[in-house]
């Protein structure tokens, strides 16, 4: 198959290790970690690829998105010409994870657990932590320069909320085919002075090579064919369904907080 | 009042202590607290939250400027109680279960504080039995957030549990849509803290 990629480059280097065996004809367009916190300008980045894809003389077999739901990031992306592929997942924890079982066995008691992996930290990210991302070292002194140090501290403690006056752990995922010590090192680095205990989970490459491969089984991918378009369901299981393209509502452009 | 502009600017740019020194200088001076609230410190937040939607101010501006209104609503709040002023009404607010993000709902019950309403402030993690909680110190209407769409589903067990009980349970939240709302049967969706005044006023009657 001829097929179109569209990845967060969180992924980056799982893809391009496990590119080289698919048997696949494969293009890649990578779009820049952390836009899920701007879930409206993601969908429009990832919109705009697919319908540029579907404008090239020869059609492809199915565009692959290396993407979760991501803060509602994918609701409402719409299939043209090519099927769109997805796999289920609520955000990049499910797709390092290798399945959504493994995603509910680590994350439903709290899904606010920050997680990371090589990518966030190789962009210098350390961690996702559901809305917000650890910047870099300098984090606080930005935030001081900018509001004061009263306020600046004020703001570093709401984004980084305790529960019963504790910081969550970081769980870093290291696929252990596919690991990267001095990465894993720095994420563990970084919550150390955060003050947060440092986790590692076993990731595995399972299903980005699933989705590289051409193996999408339904209750685990989702296909979604010309002119239907991603909807949301707001569960744990399913995550999305398809529905009209006609029934998405216009783009929106407010902003998550 | 060129005092309430320069109370509206400090919350808006997230002078908590010089919102204090102003609030305190104009209820010293015997000013009404409802017109501080009217006049100076609703139209702040109302102002940087819709420069908020337009991508104008970020996160932290927002997260002072509620700061510096809480620092105001401190003071205005028990000389209000004080001539008598009655709430419109008394609800609670909470983060979902197992969600620990608190930057939202802490807007929208500031919001609501400023509007006239009585907020119980659950915090965040909520359980059911904490939304009960609430109930049980008299509020009426169950305010329920979620930043995360892992979280977003447990709204649905909080609205299903108030079904039967009488208590209206209205939710917001970065992933939450109209559209879910209507899914799970909740009484109100709002997408900002601005609607969800509007939302409430509205569910309780009170809207002229």
């Amino acid at each position: 198959m001829k097929l179109k990629l569209i990845a967060c480059n969180v992924f980056k280097r799982e893809i391009e290790h496990c590119l080289s065996d698919s048997p696949h004809e494969i293009e890649t367009d990578y779009i820049e970690i952390a836009e899920h916190l701007h879930p409206a300008t993601l969908r429009r980045k990832i919109q705009d690829i697919i319908d540029r894809t579907a404008e090239v003389t020869q059609p492809y077999d199915a565009t692959l998105l290396a993407y979760g739901l991501c803060g509602r990031s994918c609701d409402g992306l719409t299939a043209r010409r090519e099927q769109l592929v997805i796999p289920r997942s609520h955000d990049c924890a499910g797709i390092l994870l290798g399945s959504r079982k493994r995603f509910e066995e680590e994350f439903s008691a709290m899904p606010s657990t920050p997680f990371s992996s090589p990518g966030y930290v190789e962009h210098g990210r350390f961690y996702f932590q559901s809305g917000e991302l650890a910047e870099g070292e300098d984090e606080m002194q930005k935030l001081i320069q900018e509001y004061g140090e009263d306020n600046a501290k004020y703001i570093y403690e709401a984004m980084h909320p305790k529960l019963d006056g504790e910081l969550q752990p970081v769980c870093y995922i290291d696929a252990p085919e596919f690991s990267f010590p001095d990465l894993m090192d720095k994420c563990r680095h970084k919550a150390e002075e955060e003050g947060r205990p440092f986790k590692i989970l076993e990731g595995s490459l399972r299903l980005i090579r699933m989705l590289l491969y051409g193996e999408w089984p339904e209750d685990e991918f989702l296909t979604v064919q010309a002119g239907r378009a991603i909807a949301m369901k707001g569960d744990w299981d399913r995550i999305y369904d398809t529905v009209s393209a006609n029934a998405i509502p216009p783009a929106e452009n407010r902003k998550e907080i | 009042m060129a005092e309430l502009q320069k109370i509206k600017e400090a919350i808006m740019g997230g002078k908590r202590e010089e919102v204090s020194r102003l609030v305190q200088a104009a209820l010293t001076a015997g000013d009404s607290p409802v017109e501080i609230l009217e006049g100076g410190m609703i139209p702040a937040m109302r102002e940087i939250g819709d420069k908020f939607s337009r991508n104008e101010v970020y996160v932290p501006q927002m997260l002072i400027a509620a700061r510096a209104m809480q620092a105001g609503l401190a003071l205005v709040e028990p000389v209000l109680a004080q001539t008598g002023h009655q709430p419109l009404g008394k609800l609670c607010i909470g983060t979902v279960k197992g969600d620990l993000h608190d930057i939202g709902k802490n807007l929208v019950a500031i919001m609501l504080k400023g509007a006239g309403y009585e907020v119980v402030d659950l915090g965040v993690n909520c359980d059911i039995n904490k939304y009960e909680e609430g109930i049980k110190q008299g509020a009426n209407v169950v305010v329920c957030s979620a930043l995360l769409t892992t979280t977003m589903p447990y709204m649905k067990d909080v609205v299903e549990h108030f079904k039967s009980k009488g208590v209206k349970v209205i939710i917001g939240g970065a992933p939450v849509t109209q559209n879910y709302a209507d899914q799970i049967g909740a009484d109100g969706y709002s997408e900002d803290a601005n609607g969800a005044v509007k939302l409430v006023d509205r569910l309780l009657g009170k809207t002229a």
